[in-house]
């Protein structure tokens, strides 16, 4: 090196240069002093805020963070929960417009941290904070019944994790998103769509756990909308197989039994017993006991009440809905059993069902069927003979 | 050796302008990777999972009518409890298991009324139970048979989880953790569409 050679820069350049290395290092670190004295305050008053939250101050925990999301110095990341929190209180008081503006600021700073041009971007936990913003303001808007802004949100959030989400994270959020999606359409009147979209979903998420019963409430929602005038779609897809069975109760249309007998028969074929399967084994044995097919009805009836429902407390939603449907499924099996004087079958069916001490609808329901079935079997003892 | 000392003076010159000049650079993620990590809450979607049934709904003894009169439009009135279970963990705070009541409870407001107590639970009496009226006719020596009756369920079964969330300052820390999530949990069943079975059989002579 040239410089190694030369005098002076031995006798001054050098000794200079070590100087202002030190002037320089001693102002770095003077300034990060202050930096960090600043960070440190904002994240106390942060702190403060979740103190007031936690003491269920929530007014005064707005305040805080609105302060501190104000603060010109404020890190990204604080600002972020600052809107996050902001946004989940008003939303908890029930101030949705002060919730949709707080979760909207959320997520704008998060939006593009998920697209690789900020330092904490991948990060999942910020994947998951937006996925939660963006339902809450879905979820807002759906409750309020503005039902175009819910599905731009959802949208939003579909596309956001189609683009950034990793594959876990979207088959947790997409599916769901999608499913409201189809449902406000449905609920909306906008039948075309709802279609569409539960097709897609269906299409997209075949493992989703509810497929098999948005396919048969899919096929119930197009036989409504055809051939019966006062199908009501106010509250989605999940009350078409009930009014479809309620459509066959009324009016006994034998032309389009057949047809609608078979799209059932098919759905039970093509999904194996899980939960979705199990309620279209049910609805499908109901349709069967509205058109007469009662042996039938019976025999699928049984094999409900017979099904396994699993009790690892992963679903319990799930499995508090199999619960019923087992139970309702025994009642009504009894029921077509007496009907066909079988009573000590149907007895030793109704006594396999558990008692509730808060007499539930099913316990007094088993005991009515039960004393019902004592009387007709002393009264028509057999059916055929009378 | 006057030269190597020459060369460890200028390395170390160079090291020190080295230190000031990119330390600042980086100063947002060092400065902040030693603080402790920010929480916040995360409320996750509402999990609510409706359902419609047909199920049987009521049933009496056969009605007999041995006198040898007919007897028409019997009265035959009879409850449906509808029921709301409603919990929710002793950490989740009271607005969260409101907030799921409310959004259950949408499903329900044609036969149920949200009625709010201990400024969460939707506790319901029941005393308001839902309660049908049929009529029925019965033959001169004979009974009426037609004694089962059925309706449509609407079952909602749903949750609300609520965490709080620990983000650290430091992207790659990778310590990332979640407290034990708090909760609150609801089952709504409610009755309509009451409607006589349309069974067997339907009218004896005695």
């Amino acid at each position: 090196m040239d410089i190694l050679k030369k005098d002076n820069c031995n006798t001054f350049f050098l000794p200079c240069l070590f100087i202002f290395g030190m002037v320089l290092l001693m102002a770095q670190k003077a300034f990060s002093a202050d930096f960090s004295t600043a960070k440190e305050s904002l994240i106390a008053a942060y702190g403060t805020g979740v103190t007031y939250f936690k003491a269920g101050r929530q007014d005064d925990a707005k305040i805080a963070f609105r302060q501190t999301a104000g603060d010109a110095n404020c890190p990204e990341l604080i600002r972020i929960c600052c809107f996050n929190m902001t946004g989940q209180i008003a939303r908890l008081q029930g101030n949705d417009r002060e919730a949709l503006e707080a979760f909207e600021q959320a997520a704008n700073l998060l939006e593009p941290s998920l697209s690789g041009r900020k330092e904490h971007n991948a990060n999942p936990e910020f994947v998951r904070l937006l996925c939660s913003v963006l339902f809450a303001r879905g979820e807002i808007y759906e409750v309020q019944e503005n039902y175009s802004q819910s599905i731009n949100e959802y949208n939003r959030l579909i596309q956001i994790l189609r683009q950034n989400g990793n594959s876990e994270t979207a088959g947790q959020y997409i599916p769901p998103a999608g499913d409201r999606i189809s449902q406000i359409y449905l609920r909306m009147g906008d039948v075309n769509s709802y279609v569409k979209n539960a097709e897609a979903l269906s299409a997209d998420y075949p493992q989703y756990y509810r497929i098999p019963v948005i396919k048969l409430e899919m096929e119930c929602v197009k036989f409504l909308k055809s051939h019966c005038v006062n199908f009501d779609s106010s509250k989605g897809s999940f009350s078409a197989p009930a009014q479809l069975i309620a459509y066959f109760k009324d009016f006994k249309d034998s032309n389009s039994a057949q047809e609608i007998m078979a799209t059932f028969d098919n759905l039970c074929k093509e999904y194996p017993i899980s939960y979705s399967g199990i309620l279209l084994q049910y609805h499908y044995a109901w349709l069967l006991d509205t058109l007469g097919e009662k042996s039938k009805a019976a025999e699928i009836f049984a094999m409900v009440s017979a099904a396994r429902i699993p009790d690892n407390g992963d679903k319990p939603r799930e499995k508090a809905i199999l619960e019923t449907v087992a139970e309702y499924a025994k009642i009504q099996l009894a029921i077509l059993l007496g009907e066909r004087a079988d009573y000590t079958q149907a007895m030793r069916i109704l006594s396999t069902i558990r008692t509730h001490p808060d007499k539930s609808h099913i316990s007094e329901l088993a005991k009515s069927v039960g004393k019902n079935l004592e009387t007709l079997k002393r009264e028509v003892p057999e059916n055929g003979k009378k | 050796m006057r030269q190597r000392l020459k060369k460890i003076l200028l390395a170390a010159v160079l090291t020190i302008c080295a230190e000031a000049v990119f330390a600042e650079d980086s100063q947002p993620v060092s400065g902040l990777s030693g603080m402790p990590a920010i929480e916040t809450i995360l409320l996750e979607p509402v999990e609510l999972e409706n359902i419609q049934l047909w199920v049987p709904a009521d049933s009496t003894g056969a009605m007999i009518n041995r006198a040898c009169t007919a007897k028409t439009n019997c009265p035959y009135s009879f409850s449906l409890p509808a029921s709301v279970v409603h919990t929710k963990t002793e950490g989740c705070p009271d607005e969260v298991a409101r907030l799921l009541a409310e959004y259950a409870a949408g499903w329900h407001n044609g036969n149920l009324p949200l009625t709010i107590f201990n400024g969460w639970q939707w506790e319901y009496s029941y005393s308001l139970c839902q309660f049908q009226s049929v009529a029925y006719d019965l033959p001169r020596h004979g009974g009426c048979w037609e004694n089962v009756w059925e309706a449509i369920l609407t079952q909602s079964t749903g949750s609300i989880s609520f965490q709080w969330l620990r983000i650290p300052f430091a992207a790659a820390s990778g310590n990332e953790s979640i407290n034990v999530g708090q909760r609150s949990d609801i089952e709504v069943k409610t009755f309509s569409s009451v409607r006589t079975r349309d069974g067997y059989p339907k009218k004896r002579q005695l």
